[in-house]
């Protein structure tokens, strides 16, 4: 394993790998001077496989090239996640599907992209016993992290370390709902790439669901940042959770076509 | 061109290729959509696209696209 510690190093190891026919899933592109400059990317160098790992808050994110089926990419000593994306269209890679199983990788979760633009939502207008507001204290920032932690799988999703925490304050980009009395009644975690905002995490705290606490905060979400008619917003959800759907559906959030599988090897399993 | 616009509404179907000028900068089109195209490109085509191509520059626009695959035609 070596650490990679220039974008034209990735590049260099991309460039020997990457052949007519390769299978990957490397869809780090722009993310790579970001990786390098934190330390948080490395690469496992076979003679037609490489692997490139990325240090994350739990575990390590895997993409890979693939040009021998035969040859078994070497993986850190850490829990290993790996997503397998792809277009409904054009079903599951089920030959990159065998070979991440043939390395200890189980099937985890799917999850659909869903997308929307602002002309075609339908959002609830405010009222008084659920008030959402942009997160004000790092106390805020904390319960809603901890909230989202706990909802979701760590190792496939996006575990929110105390690190995060003034960034996301910072950044604007944790909404908080509360009740008349200021109790908290759930949050949303979102995120803007160009002119698409992004929802990364939304979970309604436990006693409070069942109550349209999700679709108030999507309905902020939307309306904060939406510049005209044609701003998109886009979200993954995970295919089991009816509800959840069911509510962005409410929206106008439409499937795109787009899917992923993550699978994950965990530690006590690398041998 | 209606060759490069069908393959790209056959990925993004949603997306108006015919007038955003901005793709990848306004985040429209992401990485897996990038890989999804260079894929269709390489098949429909015949041209390889090389890391050092994947400027966000050259898909922002069907435009653009059309440009990079004539110049990698040369």
């Amino acid at each position: 394993m070596r650490q990679i510690l220039s974008i034209s190093q990735y590049q260099e190891i991309v460039r020997r790998y990457k052949k007519q026919g390769t299978a990957a899933n490397d869809y780090l592109q722009n993310e790579v001077g970001s990786l390098v400059s934190e330390g948080r990317i490395y690469c496992f160098e076979g003679e037609a496989n490489v692997a490139f790992s990325v240090k994350g808050g739990i575990g390590s994110r895997i993409y890979y090239y693939v040009n021998d089926w035969d040859e078994k990419i070497r993986l850190p000593d850490d829990d290993c996640v790996v997503e397998l994306l792809y277009r409904e269209s054009c079903g599951l890679p089920e030959k990159e599907l065998l070979y991440l199983l043939s390395l200890g990788f189980e099937k985890n979760l799917i999850r659909d992209q869903y997308c929307a633009m602002t002309g075609n939502c339908s959002i609830l207008a405010e009222e008084g016993k659920c008030i959402v507001d942009n997160a004000q204290l790092i106390e805020d920032i904390k319960k809603a992290a901890e909230l989202f932690n706990r909802s979701f799988d760590n190792l496939s999703g996006c575990y929110i370390g105390e690190a995060e925490y003034g960034p996301l304050l910072a950044g604007k980009c944790i909404l908080i709902a509360r009740d008349a009395g200021g109790g908290f009644l759930g949050a949303l975690h979102h995120s803007k790439n160009g002119r698409v905002s992004n929802l990364i995490h939304l979970a309604v705290a436990e006693n409070a669901r069942g109550m349209g606490i999700g679709k108030r905060l999507c309905s902020y979400w939307i309306s904060a940042n939406s510049e005209d008619a044609k701003t998109r917003f886009a979200l993954w959800v995970q295919r089991q959770n009816e509800r959840a759907i069911s509510l962005y559906k409410s929206i106008g959030f439409v499937h795109n076509g787009k899917t992923t599988l993550s699978l994950i090897k965990r530690k006590n399993e690398n041998g | 061109m209606d060759k490069l616009l069908g393959i790209l509404k056959g990925i993004r179907p949603d997306v108006d290729f015919e007038n955003e000028t901005s793709l990848v900068d306004d985040g429209i089109l992401d990485s897996f959509d990038v890989v999804s195209i260079i894929s269709e490109l390489d098949d429909a085509f015949g041209v390889q696209i090389r890391i050092d191509e994947l400027d966000p520059e050259n898909f922002n626009s069907a435009a653009s696209i059309m440009a990079l695959i004539e110049k990698l035609k040369k």
